[in-house]
Parts: structure tokens; sequence; C-alpha cells
């Protein structure tokens, strides 16, 4: 069922078993999974179904370090969240992103890819994708022109991409939601405070308001807080009552480690001969599959690079292109994607025929690498408050040197196997020449991927949450969503903090 | 006697003219082998391999043509075997051996980039 907040009388008392706060891709998951359970679910939108400036406002903020989208931007507030401007690109992590490896500091999960498969699965069918299958040889019997290069196996695998449709949650579960006889969906009904008991061992109650001046508690057994890597970090810092280091602080880790997917252009392909590309290169008229290039455990503990990938598109149209950071630099999100799709109909309408005759030979290589884990990249408060009373967040995005040397070796060794395979020659880009220069480009987007924030460790001295994504030292507050990532792998983020949100529901439901 | 001395003058003329002719023609097909990296000249238009070249010179020092030729040719066995073949065979090895070097961006076996040099001078001369 679905009640606006802002008609509720003041001080309302809103009690349930469980209470999901955010209502886009993780909370919704969770709350469908608990969906005829007979459980009372507690869902907290703070926006509506539509979209409200003053709502976005909230998320406005101020960064520092590397280049950044603006805060106001990078995410949706309202029902449904980010899915309702995603893209749908979707990858499972891979099994080297969980483990320990001793040229990443701070890498290694407290869980296997493994224990994710049966999440990725469910997750799956959320996004109206098929089978969880990302194995060449699985696409290639229904795509046999799906060719990869000749090159060693021992070093380069297509790493292949699903899509969904892309699947806005918004929309596409809204009426299941509503109509639901369990989960309770409070819209404008925004977070302002998490309250704890004194011993700070336990959340007894969330302070909920809305622009209408409506303040209500909210009560319930288990808390998730849902709501995006940035924000959930923010309230845990702001929500200073009984603890002056906010809640689930006591390491002083909350907003640290935040990663982002190191997305940039990066590289060109000469090919000698053309050669088919329909495996590598994105058709936009289809939900075909695709796969990027991307290199083996083995040779990324022998280089000592980070995990990363590089997609292929024709260079006649990258070279039409804005990178998208200098596209979304509107604080309207909307603004923003216009111009994200626009800059990319112009490429391909300045060329219609960018299909050259016998086929194409060169081609833009775009890297897609996780974020080295960085204890100095962070999301902190600020001095200025929202207009509901909540201080704003203030992003420090800083880079490592590993960031750098693993994309410049990346291209080398990619360069190394296209010459050893006779296909071609790799010419990078200038920013990548110069083996002591450690400093990225402006030109640097991320993937608007928010991670790591409320990190994942057995420790308590190392994370914010345990293996179950339950927030250390607090009995009932758990966090769903890719603030939990340890370490950020190369794939967008969307699918696995789906899977994990699931893991934490079944999780929660056992328990 | 003097139409005899003519014939044997003329018949060593030809002689000689031959040899230049072999040497020169031999000569040129050397320079053109190394001159010539066979696959980055698929990919690549001439005034980048020229570019490539002199960035080449600059960043090795490599500059000096004869030295080049030297080691573009480290045995006599490669021209034997056909100088071209050989080359190309080398830039397989070099790529196998991690022999590269990044050259205006582009990542190159050192033979190949050597042959850009070579055809960059050879340009110049």
């Amino acid at each position: 069922m679905h009640i606006d907040a802002r008609e509720l009388d003041n001080n309302t008392i809103i009690e349930g078993d469980l209470c999901i706060v955010g209502a886009g891709a993780a909370g919704i998951s969770m709350a469908l999974d608990w969906n005829g359970n007979g459980k009372k679910v507690i869902l907290l939108e703070g926006g509506g179904f539509e979209y409200d400036n003053k709502i976005q406002d909230l998320y406005a903020g101020n960064s520092t370090g590397q280049r950044y989208y603006p805060l106001r931007s990078c995410r949706l507030h309202l029902f449904g969240g980010t899915t309702g401007h995603w893209g749908g690109m979707c990858a499972p992590l891979d099994p080297i992103d969980f483990k320990k490896r001793n040229w990443v500091p701070d890498s290694g999960w407290p869980i296997t890819l493994d224990d994710l498969v049966p999440f990725y699965s469910k997750a799956q069918k959320l996004f109206e994708l098929d089978a969880f299958n990302y194995d060449l040889r699985y696409w290639q019997k229904e795509y046999p022109v799906f060719t990869p290069f000749p090159l060693d196996k021992n070093i380069i695998w297509s790493k292949m991409w699903q899509f969904s449709p892309p699947t806005r949650f918004g929309k596409t579960y809204k009426e299941t939601i509503v109509k639901s006889a369990n989960i309770h969906l409070y819209t404008y009904a925004n977070l302002t405070k998490i309250v704890t008991n004194n011993a700070v061992n336990s959340i007894k109650e969330l302070t909920v308001k809305n622009h209408e001046g409506k303040t209500h508690k909210v009560r319930a057994k288990k808390f998730v807080m849902a709501c995006g890597a940035i924000q959930n970090a923010r309230m845990l810092l702001a929500s200073r009552g009984a603890t002056k280091k906010g809640i689930g602080n006591d390491n002083d880790l909350v907003g640290r480690y935040f990663m982002e997917h190191l997305e940039i252009k990066s590289a060109e392909l000469w090919l000698k001969k053309p050669f088919s590309t329909e495996l590598y290169v994105f058709d936009y008229s289809t939900r075909k599959p695709r796969a990027e290039l991307a290199f083996t455990e083995a040779i990324q503990e022998e280089t000592r690079i980070l995990n990363g990938s590089a997609s292929l598109t024709p260079l006649l149209i990258a070279k039409q292109q804005t990178p998208q950071i200098d596209v979304w630099s509107n604080e309207d999100p909307r603004k923003s994607f216009d111009n994200l799709v626009a800059n990319f109909r112009k490429s391909r309408e300045k060329n219609a025929s960018w299909k050259e005759e016998n086929g194409n030979r060169a081609f833009e290589l775009f890297t897609r690498m996780e974020q080295a884990p960085n204890r100095n990249s962070r999301i902190m408060l600020s001095n200025e408050k929202d207009a509901l009373g909540v201080p704003r967040p203030q992003l420090h995005w800083e880079l490592t040197e590993l960031d750098k040397y693993s994309i410049r070796k990346f291209y080398h060794i990619l360069g190394v196997q296209m010459g050893k395979a006779g296909i071609g020659r790799v010419k990078l880009d200038e920013f990548l020449w110069d083996d002591n220069d450690n400093s990225m480009p402006d030109q640097l987007g991320g993937g608007w991927h928010h991670m790591g924030t409320t990190r994942m460790s057995p420790d308590p001295n190392k994370g914010v949450v345990d293996a179950n994504c339950k927030v250390h030292g607090i009995s009932n507050l758990f966090i769903a969503g890719s603030g939990c990532f340890t370490t950020a792998g190369a794939p967008n983020p969307t699918l696995t903090l789906v899977a994990l949100s699931l893991r934490l529901s079944d999780y929660l439901k056992s328990n | 006697m003097k139409r005899r001395k003519f014939l044997l003058v003329s018949i060593f003329a030809l002689f000689l003219s031959l040899i230049s002719l072999w040497y020169f023609k031999f000569k040129s097909a050397t320079t053109k082998a190394l001159s010539h990296p066979l696959d980055l000249s698929e990919i690549c238009d001439r005034k980048t391999l020229i570019q490539i070249g002199n960035t080449y010179m600059k960043l090795t020092n490599e500059n000096d043509k004869r030295y080049l030729k030297e080691l573009l040719v480290q045995d006599a066995a490669m021209i034997d075997n056909g100088l071209k073949i050989s080359l190309k065979s080398k830039v397989v090895e070099d790529f196998n051996t991690g022999n590269t070097i990044l050259v205006d961006g582009w990542l190159l076996s050192r033979t190949e980039a050597r042959q850009c040099a070579f055809l960059s001078m050879s340009e110049a001369n």
C-alpha cells in the first residue's frame, strides 16, 4: 500500500517488522522479496513517483580532489531511484574481485563469488535479463557471428555484458508495491536522523521529515539503509546523538574508501585488416550482449594491476564524442541526461556510415576499471545544511598511483598481445605516455557508480559492515547496496548491489 | 688489333654495368626492406611512419644510418634469407620477448620502430 507522508498527521508513529530506507534498486528489490510473507515492511522514499526539484536538491553537495559530476545530479531522488536514468549494463563481478590481492591494499571480501551466484540469478529476473550466464561460448550458440580476436587466452578473455531494457524500477514495480498488503510504501518520508538507544548498540527509531513541515517517527525490529553509498554514509555520519562520531563510526571508517569506476578513453586499436567486431561493438538498436577485452587473473597477478576491461567503439564515432564528465555537468539530472543522450546521438548521426565498407579497422579503446580502495577517498559532512536540516555531503575523490599504473600497464599489455597475434597495433593516449606521471586527466569520468563508503569486513577495524551487511556493533542496522563493496570490480555495480541486497534479504528472513 | 681491344673493352664495360645494376638493385631492395615495416605500413601512412621514425631517433639517439642498418641487419644470413621476411620475423620475436617501445603513443616492436627511423633518414637524404 502507499501512504503519502505529507498527508499524515504531524508526529505520526509508523511501526513495522522491517524498515527499508530508500526505494531504489536495492530497496525495491528487498521489498519485493518480502512481498506477501506476512511481515509488515515499511519502505521509506524521500521523494514521490515523479521528479521533484526540491526533493532532488536534498542530494546536492560539494566535491574536492579528482574532478567529479555534480552530486546533485549523479543520482535520482524519487521512487525507483537512479534506475530512472541508468543505462542497463549488467555483468557480475569476477572471482578475483573477492580475493585478497597482495598488490591491492585493503582488498579481499569476506564472501566469495559463489556466495552471490544464487542471488545474481534472482537479480537477473528483476532486470528482465536472460539466464545468468556470462560465458562467451553460451552466447556464441545464439550469435555464431561472435568471434573473439585470436589473442592468447592465458592473458586476455572476453568479458560478456547483458543489457537490461533498462528496467525502470519506479515504473515496473510500482503497481506490485502499491498493491501489496504487507509492503507499506511511504513517499515524501525523508530520513533526517537515526536514533540509537543509550548504549548505542541498537537503533531505536528513525526521524523522517518533508518540506511540508511534517515530522514522523519510524520504529521497527530491523532497519536497512538502502539510500545509496553517498546518502547512507551521510546519514550515518549526520546522526550524532549518543555518539559524537556518527553511527557505526567508532573506527572512523564510515564514508571512507569511496570508490568509483575509472572510465576514460585511453587508446586506439588499429587493425591490419578488418575483423568482425560484432562481439565487441555495442549496437544501440538491440539488447544483444557484447564483450569487452579483459585480463585473466594470472596476468593481473603477474603485472600487479587492478581489474578492468576495455570496450571498442569505431573511431569514426568515438572521435565525435565529448567526454562524459564534460557532458554531465548540469546540476539538474534531467538536463545532464539529455546532454548525454544528445552526445551519443550526435556522433551516430554525423557518422551514419560509421560501418566502413569492408569492416572497421580503427577503434577507440575505452577503459572501465576498478579504483583501488583508498582510505582518503571519502564522503564527509559539509557545514552547509539542506532544506530539512541535514548537513550536505562533501566528497573528496582521491586516486592513487596504482590506478594510473594499472591503466597504463593494461594498454601496454594489450599492445603487445595485438602485436604478438599480428592483428594490429595499439596507440596509447597521451596521458599514458609518461611512466612517471601519476596524475589523472580531467577527462576521467566515473560511471556514476558510488561504492565502498560502508565497506564490508569481518573486522570492525577494517569495515563498517560484516559479511551479512550488518553494521558492526549495532544489532539491528543493516546496509544494502554498493556501499558495502570492499573492492569495486570492473563492471557496473547495479546487478551486484541487487544480488547483495537479495542476499541480505534472505539473511534477514532466516534470522 | 684495335677491333679486338674494342670488343674486350665493350665486354668489360657491359660486365661493369651489369655488376653496378645488380648492386644498385640489391641496394635499393635492401633499403626498401629496411625502411618498410611490413605490418605497420598496413596501419599507418608514410607521413606517420616518418614521424614515428623522427621521434624514435630523439628518444634513443639511434640517429646514424649505418648504425641503424647494423642493428637491423644483425647478420648476413638475414640478407641471404630475404631481408623482408627476416625483419618481419624479428618484429614478431620482439613482441614475444618484450622488446617493445612506446613511440608517439604507438606500442611498437623495437625493430619496426628502427625501420621507421631508417625511413626517416632515407627521406631526409
